[in-house]
């Protein structure tokens, strides 16, 4: 865990990969404007009928939520990040940091409890005792807890 | 109506006891008015509205409100009397004298006419009352009275006075609305039956009265040389004609449906044509009335609004029917005044645009609405002068709605067309009752089909606009129709029209295409890849798009689930040329091969070619040299929508054409067999290079979308059929398609077309030899196989680089299941059945990723959609196994509470909760439709049924769904589909359900009967309701958690019924319930009926409300579920809510 501390310059290479814009799908990822985001909206237009198309791309950058546009030719290729999503049981918060224990028992204690309704919601039923499984996401070496779930059903 | 005043309305002094009139009312009304109308604060509003609604409600109001008008000058105050005289006699009616009410009408009727300055919407306000004082009074009081009050307005109408007419006209007007519209403008709180027993009353007896005033008032008005463009008499034209529409458009009332008249109340068509009763056919027919008609459409032609009304006029009286004909001599009298008036109308040069439609739908009801063999009674002169203005129409407006697109988008030109085209296909089809009509088509389509082709075609040739000007160059967003869709109704109509002349039609077509195919050949050999390159190319593609379109419209139709077949009138002009020597098999067929070999395309046209040959082996050469430019990587310079275009051409002339059935014509034309039929070498070919002109596009276009979903869809007609399938597995590339589908360039397909295509490759195998076809599925799956094995092993902890490849395995797996069919199933289901497997693994490890979880459900939910009804027992026993696997694997990593629905959410969020839902639905189909065999006989009860499986997935599903969930439209259909098909496949089995899940099924159907999610939801839940009250009463329960949670719907339905607004649409399944429910909850029934009556404070009120009861349910017939009870019942239950509402309703 502790690789995630630094600022890894220069390994964007491998925290992203190519595919051609016309593969992009909603609800997937790209980046835009050097933001990992997830695309919230897609479609595709021609400069005249029998232009070529192009996409346009919405996206909303994971992280800090904020809005991205751009438009290129749907045969470019596009950045996509590489995302992944990892679920860890709470164990504590101290001071807005979650402890978290992953299946092989391993507990990290650098990630917040994030600021959103996600967050508020984990804090509260974590006071009340509940016991949570944390999905935490991952992209550009950066994460940040996006959903819970109970664990009593388990 | 003699001189009356507020002094003069004699009232019932007790009227006033107990009421103490505020002496400073006039003053406060007059504030709050003045503050209404002076956009006041939020809080100044409220008060003063508060204190106009209290008004409003004052008891016995009529001296007061009267005094208020005549003592006023504020409009908006004598609108607000107007209002609570209207509320109060409606509410006080039965307490009210005649003579009160005589005077009150009187008194209103004088005031309007006294006062000419008021607003307009305190006149009409007004009139209303007076009308709404007529209906109301429709049936207790003599005809007398009201066609005294009638000849009274007549008069008015007569006079002298243009604003004492417009009273009169605006009266009448009211009452059309008021008796028309069956209570739907003013709450009279009265039952349907009142409504429409007083239209009854005034169509028989007054509405003639009416007709008859208002025909004279039009005589009088298109007797003028000129009318006066004055506003007034502007005015009055306008009221007028819109009384005459009124008329016009008034649903007689039928006496056969009269029984039937709440399902007629589910709102007027406004289409319906114009059938008056035969006393009327005087009126209607013999005194000039479409003359008069025509005469005023020319005095106010120039007035769009005026104009547009008279016009509506005309066209409903055009579509007049009914016993007012009594034979077709008097019909066709009626119709040749509408062609004199049509041809004197349309001699000016140019139409207005707000004519255009309009005039064009009368064109199109004339020939259509007249029954075609009858049109030889009209003159064949008329009807030649007709036709020729309508062929004019007919190509300026073609020529108009090309030129006038740039300014608008939704061009008027465009819809006044399709109606013209409409009429010309009309005349066709007519053909057989009336021959002259072959003929006259013949005569004026080449014309018309030669201007839409110009209209479409750049200059040279054609009149388009010219490309490469700002408008075409516009931004095109992928949502916007194409013109394939756009103009859909246009091009059918005009390749029906190219089909009347196939030799002119296909001569133009055949010339333009085979010019602009070696323009474009020369442009491409030529690429300079300038601007001014660029223009002259697009100017092309344009062409040759709108040629393509054209050409394909002609030459076949679209057939959706019925045979397509080659249209008879293109196989008759075949078979007419073959026998005249024009066309000879052995050219046809060396021009249909030269077409297909780009080494010979060269080569000149053999002029003993077919006519349908030669224009499709046109399309092969353009097909081919875009091919031959793709190879020669020019493919920046050439059009995506081309290639649409030329695959989709091929699409639709493939279905019919390519190796066609021959048993389908009753005689075939020899040439075409010989080049496109069975066993034809060119037919072969043809099946060869469409393959070829597939694998090309999929290399060269994978970053436009609708160029390979159109080139897939192309795919799937060949394979799809046997005859040109067993074409297909003998190319090469086939087996390329097949074995690739893992490496570029179809991964970048996108999703669907990865689909289709994969359905495409397997059912090409169907074709196969039973050896061949082992080694093709072996080869085409092994990848799959092998892929989904290393998955499955690998378990890696869903990191990105599995992601991607899983995605495309899934994507592929789902094309699988599509391609199920009922010759396959087997051989697919043993590829599939592993790969689900395998899947619930890959769920297991990507349970984070929404995405690949929405793949798994939907290749389940396919598979199980798809096969489920063929497959064996034993099979469906393992696809019942791995579906709970599935659903548990879901559940664990779903865990409860997961569906916080934040305010952002999109129902597209939740596909998952959708696929899950449409598959157990799916799967309770099994126990309606099942195919597969039962492997042994003897083997008994099988361990596993669907039910198993659905209620598994019922006990995770149904806690989830929320109300903020089930605020998304479909999943809350979906989910309330689900619901009622369980209790209806197995009632006995729901109520069995443990405690919690099953009072959770009963809130939500609380839920979905009290929410606005629409009519569908609530018929599904009370259908669920129905079911369980059914089983209930069936197997005797009086205890269980089924029978106690319907006691509380009996209220529930009873309320629907009675209290809340009333759903016509739901009446019949609202009385199955409710009596399935009281069959079952006597005692609670019987309970809220006393409930319900005690609780009236006036005692005649509840007693009505008991008798009406005691009518629905009479306590010597026994509620149970026989057959005739229930049906008896829904009778009684009709009358029983009209009587109960017009009780309960009254305020």
């Amino acid at each position: 865990m502790a690789d995630d501390e630094f600022e890894s310059a220069g390994s964007g290479a491998s925290q992203t990969y190519p595919q051609q814009c016309s593969a992009l799908r909603k609800n997937g990822f790209v980046m835009l404007k050097g933001h990992p985001c997830k695309i919230v909206e897609m479609s595709t237009s021609k400069t005249g009928k029998h232009g070529h198309a192009k996409v346009h791309l919405v996206g909303i950058d994971i992280f800090s939520g904020k809005k991205y546009e751009d438009v290129c030719p749907s045969t470019h290729n596009m950045n996509v990040p590489h995302v992944t999503r990892k679920d860890y049981q709470l164990t504590n918060i101290d001071d807005g940091h979650m402890a978290l224990m992953d299946e092989g028992g391993e507990v990290r204690e650098d990630l917040k409890v994030p600021e959103s309704d996600v967050g508020t919601e984990i804090a509260e039923r974590f006071d009340k005792g509940e016991d949570l499984m944390v999905t935490i996401l991952k992209a550009i070496d950066t994460e940040l807890a996006i959903a819970y779930k109970l664990n009593s059903e388990k | 109506m003699a001189g009356l005043s507020s002094a003069a309305v004699q009232l019932q002094p007790t009227q006033l006891d107990g009421q103490s009139v505020d002496p400073n009312l006039l003053q406060k009304l007059e504030e709050a008015s003045n503050t209404i109308l002076a956009s006041p604060s939020a809080d100044q509003r409220h008060a003063a509205e508060q204190f106009l609604l209290d008004f409003r409600k004052t008891k016995t109001p009529y001296t007061i409100c009267c005094c208020l008008m005549e003592q006023t000058r504020n409009d908006y105050v004598i609108f607000q009397c107007a209002c609570t005289l209207k509320e109060a006699i409606l509410r006080e009616w039965t307490q009210q004298s005649p003579q009160n009410i005589h005077t009150l009408k009187d008194f209103l009727m004088q005031f309007v006419l006294n006062r000419p300055s008021l607003a307009v919407y305190v006149r009409e306000e007004i009139v209303l009352t007076v009308a709404v004082i007529v209906k109301r009074g429709t049936l207790g009081t003599s005809a007398d009275d009201r066609n005294h009050f009638i000849s009274q307005l007549t008069k008015l109408i007569h006079a002298d006075n243009g604003a004492a007419r417009v009273v009169g006209l605006s009266t009448l007007a009211a009452l059309l609305t008021e008796y028309g519209g069956n209570g739907k403008g003013t709450d009279f709180g009265l039952s349907w039956e009142f409504h429409l027993r007083c239209k009854k009353v005034f169509e028989d007896k007054e509405l003639l009265t009416v007709f008859m005033v208002l025909l004279e008032a039009l005589q009088q008005l298109a007797g003028l040389d000129s009318v006066p463009a004055d506003w007034e008499t502007l005015a009055l034209i306008a009221k007028l004609l819109a009384l005459a529409e009124q008329i016009l458009t008034w649903r007689f009332s039928l006496p056969l449906l009269q029984k039937r008249f709440l399902s007629d109340l589910s709102e007027a068509r406004w289409n319906s044509p114009f059938r008056p009763p035969n006393q009327w056919r005087e009126l209607v027919v013999g005194r000039g009335l479409v003359i008069h008609l025509f005469k005023l459409y020319g005095h106010v032609q120039t007035h769009a609004e005026l104009a547009h009304t008279c016009l509506q006029c005309l066209l409903q009286l055009v579509s007049t029917t009914g016993d007012i004909f009594p034979d077709h001599k008097t019909r066709a009298d009626f119709l040749s005044p509408f062609m004199a008036g049509f041809l004197h109308l349309t001699q000016r040069n140019t139409l207005a645009e707000y004519e255009v439609l309009g005039v064009a739908t009368l064109a199109c009801r004339l020939l259509t609405v007249f029954p075609s063999k009858h049109l030889g009674q009209v003159s064949s002169e008329q009807l030649q002068a007709f036709l020729t203005r309508t062929c004019q129409l007919t190509c300026s407006f073609s020529y108009l709605a090309m030129h006038q697109k740039a300014a608008e988008e939704e061009s008027l030109y465009d819809e006044g067309l399709e109606q013209l085209l409409q009429m010309w296909t009309a005349l066709w089809d007519s053909r057989d009752s009336f021959p002259p009509a072959a003929q006259l088509c013949q005569t004026y389509t080449p014309e018309i089909f030669q201007t839409y082709l110009q209209s479409h075609l750049s200059a040279a040739d054609g009149t388009a606009g010219q490309a490469g000007s700002s408008d075409d160059m516009e931004e095109i967003r992928s949502e916007d129709e194409d013109d394939r869709e756009r103009y859909s109704a246009q091009l059918c109509c005009v390749g029906l029209l190219g089909r009347m002349v196939p030799s002119h039609a296909m001569s133009q077509l055949t010339r333009l295409l085979c010019e602009r195919t070696s323009q474009l050949q020369l442009e491409l050999k030529n690429s300079a890849g300038s601007q001014e390159q660029m223009n002259r190319l697009y100017r092309l593609y344009d062409d040759l798009h709108w040629l393509l379109l054209i050409a394909g419209h002609f030459l076949a139709d679209q057939s959706e689930g019925e045979v397509p077949v080659i249209p008879s009138e293109l196989m008759e002009h075949s078979i007419a040329q073959s026998q005249m020597g024009v066309s000879e098999v052995g050219a046809t067929q060396t021009e249909m091969v030269c077409s297909l070999h780009i080494d010979r395309m060269s080569q000149t046209s053999n002029d003993k070619c077919d006519d349908i040959v030669r224009l499709v082996s046109k399309v092969f050469k353009l097909s081919e040299l875009e091919r031959y430019a793709v190879q020669a990587q020019l493919d920046p310079l050439l059009s995506p929508e081309l290639s649409r275009d030329i695959v989709w051409f091929f699409q639709r002339w493939a279905r019919p054409y390519l190796l066609m059935q021959e048993k389908h014509y009753p005689q075939v034309s020899l040439p075409l067999a010989c080049a496109f039929g069975q066993g034809s070498d060119s037919a072969s070919l043809a099946v060869q290079t469409l393959v070829n002109k597939v694998v090309s596009n999929f290399q060269v276009w994978t970053s436009e979308g609708e160029v390979t979903e159109d080139t897939v869809q192309l795919f799937l007609t060949l394979t799809e059929n046997r005859d040109r399938c067993l074409e297909v597995v003998k190319c090469e590339k086939l087996w390329f398609l097949a074995m690739q589908q893992f490496s570029e360039p179809f991964v970048l397909l996108a999703a669907n077309c990865r689909r289709h295509l994969m359905k495409a490759v397997l059912f090409a195998a169907s074709a196969m030899s039973a050896e061949v076809r082992a080694r093709y599925w072996t080869q085409t799956m092994q990848p799959l196989h092998d892929r989904f094995q290393a998955m499955a092993q690998r378990r890696v902890s869903g990191g990105h680089d599995g992601l991607l490849q899983v995605r495309n395995l899934l994507e592929l797996l789902c094309g699988v299941a599509e391609a199920s069919r009922v010759d396959n199933t087997s051989l697919v289901f043993s590829t599939i059945y592993p790969r689900l497997r395998d899947s619930v693994r890959l769920l297991d490890t990507f349970h984070n990723y929404p995405e690949i979880v929405v793949l798994v459900l939907d290749a389940f939910k396919e598979t199980i959609t798809r096969q489920l009804c063929y497959l064996s027992q034993a099979d469906s026993l393992k696809l019942y196994e791995v579906t709970i696997q599935l659903i548990q694997s879901y559940a664990r990593h779903h865990g409860r509470h997961r569906f916080t629905v934040d305010a952002s959410a999109e129902e597209d969020d939740f596909n998952d909760l959708m696929l899950l839902l449409e598959m157990l639905t799916q799967l309770t189909n099994k126990d309606f439709v099942d195919f597969g065999a039962t492997d042994d006989p003897g083997a008994g009860e099988p361990a596993v049924v669907p039910a198993d499986v659905v209620f598994c997935g019922l006990d995770f599903v149904v806690p989830l769904m929320n109300a903020e969930l089930l605020k998304f439209p479909s999943l809350c259909l979906q989910y309330f589909k689900l619901v009622s098909f369980l209790c209806e496949v197995y009632p006995e089995r729901v109520p069995q359900l443990p405690q919690q899940l099953f009072s959770n099924i009963m809130a939500s159907l609380q839920l979905g009967l009290s929410s606005d999610y629409g009519e569908d939801v609530q018929k599904l839940c009370l259908d669920t309701l129905e079911c369980l009250a059914i089983h209930c009463v069936k197997s005797e329960s009086t205890t269980g958690q089924a029978y106690i949670a319907l006691q509380h719907f009996v209220q529930v339905v009873l309320d629907m019924l009675v209290l809340q607004p009333l759903n016509p649409d739901l009446l019949d399944v609202l009385g199955e319930t409710f009596y399935a429910l009281i069959c079952c909850h006597q005692a609670q029934y019987t309970q809220l009926v006393h409930q319900l009556v005690r609780s009236q404070t006036d005692t005649s009120t509840a007693e009505r409300l008991a008798a009406a009861f005691q009518r629905l349910t009479p306590p010597d017939i026994p509620l149970n579920m026989e057959k005739t009870h229930r049906s008896r019942f829904e009778e009684r239950l009709q009358t029983f809510v009209m009587d109960v509402r017009s009780i309960l309703t009254v305020r």
